[in-house]
């Protein structure tokens, strides 16, 4: 009994220890965002010699959003001869071949990819959208996205840095009005992009190429193996393969895009799930080069594996529940010492618990949206949420490696109806 | 409710783990409370109820009736344009102004609020004059000393702005020469040429469609011109106008190159990694595509006089580049680095720290530090035919005979000296 209780004891002092690190981690961004000295992003270079760049559209039944994004994509800034849009038709079923076809009619440079027949998902359409791509970078856009006219040049100007392997820009949700969940889901954005993107930015730190609205050196990518079909997450992959050859990612925050995010739970439950098994994924295969790696420097690597474990804290918090239990029924929550947990644990909910909540609260005050700050409250739901659905899709990416399993790619579900066009 | 929805589901959870936190945070053992009358416990709870809510009422009020609901702004014909405030004053001329130029005289016009417009067919502005309102000048201007123009100044031809003149703005649709010590609030823009007279302010952005000259001791944020000659003597507007870009092209590239280093970075006399370890290249060097890269991890590297290296450098430390060495690829440091005489870089440069490029160094692509940088004389920034930039955060010197083709922006100062 003496063995199972100081290993309880010692889970709840790790729980603690982690939920301090995090804090302090988020404190940290914000501060820096707030107060902090802000890093010169590429985008101010103005250099006539731009790269050729291939677009690529992942879309798979996409006909409710598959017309805007291509639409817009006739009218990116950017030079005619140097671009191609590489639109993929990933074994869809509704009308998006025949408007990926209409398309490529009217606009030579669109191209259409129609994959009928091998593996479906996202990392097998990008792989055979770089085997006939022309261009030397490979830039990204979900379907539902709608990018603006400058997007491409300032995501592509920061290639010239020639350590710079993969570019991630800003996501904005269209959507925001709909629902609850749509302007919870706004403010999170905000802060991830806003505030946690923005400071690893200036503080040189680990930015996370995220898979859309960003870019990537094709070479680069095709050298690393191109993306593993067998991995829900195939952007954080990339991040962690650049990195650990030495590459950069940056992060651009003024490459803003529009997307459409989830106006359902059950959606946005599933597609937060996905993340987390995917990011787990990631975190198994990388923990350990990510601490061996010469490339990185010792904060780069903290911040890495600080973001490698993000997707495990709920799970932490879910396993520390039962185990605060156990120790308090068998009478053995005196830890170290009862003054000292006392304030580690008042200090952590007096301000730890708070502390994604002051990095949302910050970013929408940066973006000068104040009035939605009255919103931070029902992120309690927002978080409890979260905490339960990234813990399954963690516990997920355990038991897929445990049962040798290989997990399916899931597409989000869109929500658009054609009169929402937002062009 | 449905009731497996994902988001009942929170529901029952939130109040589980509220239970199961809560009690043993309060270790199970609430303190003992004297008796009281059977009221006040109700009391008590209540009122921590109602605190408690007082946030989500807030929050649940900016739901039902929200204030802020709109996504956040992005501008969808927003690209980067260095000539941007001449190309939007530009628009106002043609929708605002443009009616106007029938008649000379004083105008009043709505822009984005009530605006009072000087339309003139002078051609000479007395010295000392103080103008309050909008300036049109329908022909060539010349200012004398001292004038001051509190709003913008347009001029449908050549302008010459005196001495010490202070402009909010100015625009030329053609040669713009601003005087010794003229002082730009915003900006200024020229369909053609600019030549700027010594010890000028040049505000936030000055622009030229064509040439632009800059004499010692001027201050300037931004600057656009193909090519930007800073340039203490010579180099009039008319010469400048007329000469071909080819001109503008300088030394042969690296007289004499006495070490070439292909493949063999190991006999550098410094560490080195090779960013990739390649099977298939062997020495991990060359390879696929713009990958090829050494880097280097020591406390300061110094690339011997005389070298040739065809691949991009990153070092993590301070780079010396010795003299007359020829890069043929980008140049990365995460502290500083210095050019010495004679180097040539045909790619770009990046640094964390502050970049120093002595004479007579020409580097064929972009500039970029997040600290400072100084140029030297007759260093050349680009090449004809194309647009580079010079960016960098905290200040820029830029020497007498240097020559940058394109773009120049500092967070900071800059200063041509």
């Amino acid at each position: 009994m003496a063995v199972v209780v100081l290993i309880l004891k010692v889970f709840t002092v790790f729980e603690i220890v982690v939920m301090l690190v995090y804090t302090i981690r988020h404190f940290a961004f914000t501060y820096n965002r707030l107060f902090g000295e802000q890093r010169l992003y590429y985008q101010d270079i103005v250099d006539s010699d731009l790269p050729v760049v291939t677009i690529v559209v992942p879309m798979h039944n996409e006909e409710k959003v598959a017309k805007d994004v291509l639409q817009q994509l006739t009218t990116i800034d950017y030079p005619q001869d140097r671009y191609e849009v590489i639109p993929i038709n990933d074994h869809s079923n509704d009308g998006t071949r025949d408007i990926l076809d209409g398309f490529a009619e009217r606009f030579p440079f669109i191209k259409p990819l129609h994959r009928d027949s091998g593996g479906r998902g996202k990392p097998y359409g990008l792989n055979d959208a770089m085997d006939m791509a022309r261009g030397d970078i490979i830039v990204v856009f979900d379907a539902d996205y709608i990018p603006p006219a400058g997007i491409v040049r300032d995501i592509v100007i920061c290639f010239k840095d020639p350590q710079v392997g993969a570019v991630m820009g800003r996501v904005i949700p269209k959507n925001t009005a709909t629902n609850m969940l749509t302007r919870l889901l706004d403010l999170e954005r905000s802060g991830g992009y806003q505030v946690d993107q923005q400071a690893r930015h200036n503080m040189k730190l680990v930015p996370q190429y995220g898979g859309t609205v960003g870019g990537f050196r094709k070479n680069v990518a095709l050298y690393l193996g191109g993306f593993s079909p067998h991995l829900l997450t195939e952007d954080t992959e990339l991040t962690f393969l650049l990195l650990l050859k030495g590459w950069k990612v940056v992060y651009a925050n003024r490459a803003e895009c529009y997307e459409e995010s989830p106006e359902d739970w059950r959606v946005r439950s599933r597609q937060i799930s996905r993340w987390a098994r995917g990011h787990t994924q990631v975190m198994l295969k990388n923990l350990g080069p990510v601490l061996r790696s010469p490339y990185l420097n010792r904060w780069e690597k903290v911040d890495g594996i600080l973001l490698l474990l993000i997707y495990l804290i709920p799970l932490i918090m879910i396993i520390g529940i039962p185990v605060s239990l156990s120790l308090f029924f068998l009478e053995e929550m005196n830890l170290i010492d009862f003054v000292l947990i006392f304030i580690v644990v008042a200090a952590y909910n007096s301000f730890g618990n708070f502390a994604p909540f002051f990095q949302i609260g910050s970013s929408a005050f940066i973006d000068g949206a104040t009035h939605r700050i009255k919103l931070l409250p029902l992120f309690f739901f927002c978080f409890l949420f979260n905490v339960l659905y990234v813990s399954k899709g963690s516990y997920l990416a355990f038991l897929d490696v445990i049962l040798k399993r290989n997990p399916e790619w899931q597409k989000t579900t869109r929500f658009r109806k054609q009169s929402d066009s937002p062009l | 409710m449905a009731k497996n929805h994902p988001f009942s589901q929170t529901i029952r959870f939130a109040f589980i783990a509220v239970l199961l936190v809560g009690t043993p945070l309060f270790g199970g053992q609430f303190p003992a409370i004297a008796p009281l009358r059977p009221w006040v416990p109700m009391l008590v709870v209540l009122v921590f109820v109602l605190l408690n809510s007082v946030p989500f009422l807030i929050a649940v009020r900016e739901l039902l009736a929200p204030k802020d609901n709109t996504p956040l702004y992005i501008d969808m014909h927003y690209s980067k344009d260095p000539l941007f405030f001449g190309r939007k004053f530009r628009k106002l001329v043609d929708t605002n102004l443009a009616p106007l130029f029938v008649t000379p005289g004083m105008h009043s016009i709505d822009l984005s609020r009530q605006e009072y417009v000087e339309v003139s067919t002078a051609t000479e502005i007395p010295p000392g004059l103080r103008f309050l309102h909008i300036f049109v000048g329908l022909k060539c201007l010349r200012t004398a000393a001292k004038v001051t123009f509190a709003k913008e100044l347009y001029v449908r031809g050549r302008a010459e702005i005196g001495e010490g003149n202070e402009i909010k703005a100015v625009y030329a649709e053609d040669d713009l020469v601003l005087g010794k010590g003229v002082v730009l609030h915003r900006w200024g823009y020229s369909r053609r040429n600019i030549i700027v007279g010594g010890g000028a302010n040049l505000g936030r952005n000055l622009a030229s469609e064509g040439a632009m000259i800059i004499r010692p001791g001027c201050r300037f944020q931004s600057l656009y011109g193909l090519p930007i000659c800073f340039s203490a003597n010579g180099g009039d507007i008319g010469s400048l106008a007329t000469r071909q870009v080819g001109e503008f092209g300088s030394h042969p590239v690296a007289a004499s190159i006495q070490t070439e280093w292909v493949h063999s970075p190991g006999e550098l006399f410094f560490n080195w990694i090779p960013l990739k370890s390649s099977p298939e290249t062997g020495d991990g060097i060359e390879g696929y595509g713009d990958g090829s890269s050494w880097h280097f991890s020591q406390e300061s590297a110094h690339l011997l006089a005389g070298s040739r290296v065809h691949c991009n450098i990153v070092s993590k430390r301070n780079l010396f580049i010795g003299e007359g060495c020829v890069m043929d690829a980008s140049v990365k440091s995460y502290g500083a680095i210095h050019l010495r005489k004679g180097v040539v870089v045909k790619e770009s440069l990046f640094a964390e720290g502050d970049i120093r490029i002595d004479e007579n160094v020409q580097v064929w692509g972009n500039v970029f530090s997040q600290s400072r940088v100084t140029i030297g004389p007759g260093v050349k920034i680009g090449r004809p035919g194309s647009v580079k930039s010079v960016i960098c955060k905290k200040g820029l010197v830029v020497d007498q005979d240097a020559v940058i083709f394109g773009y120049v922006l500092t967070e900071g100062e800059g200063m041509s000296s």
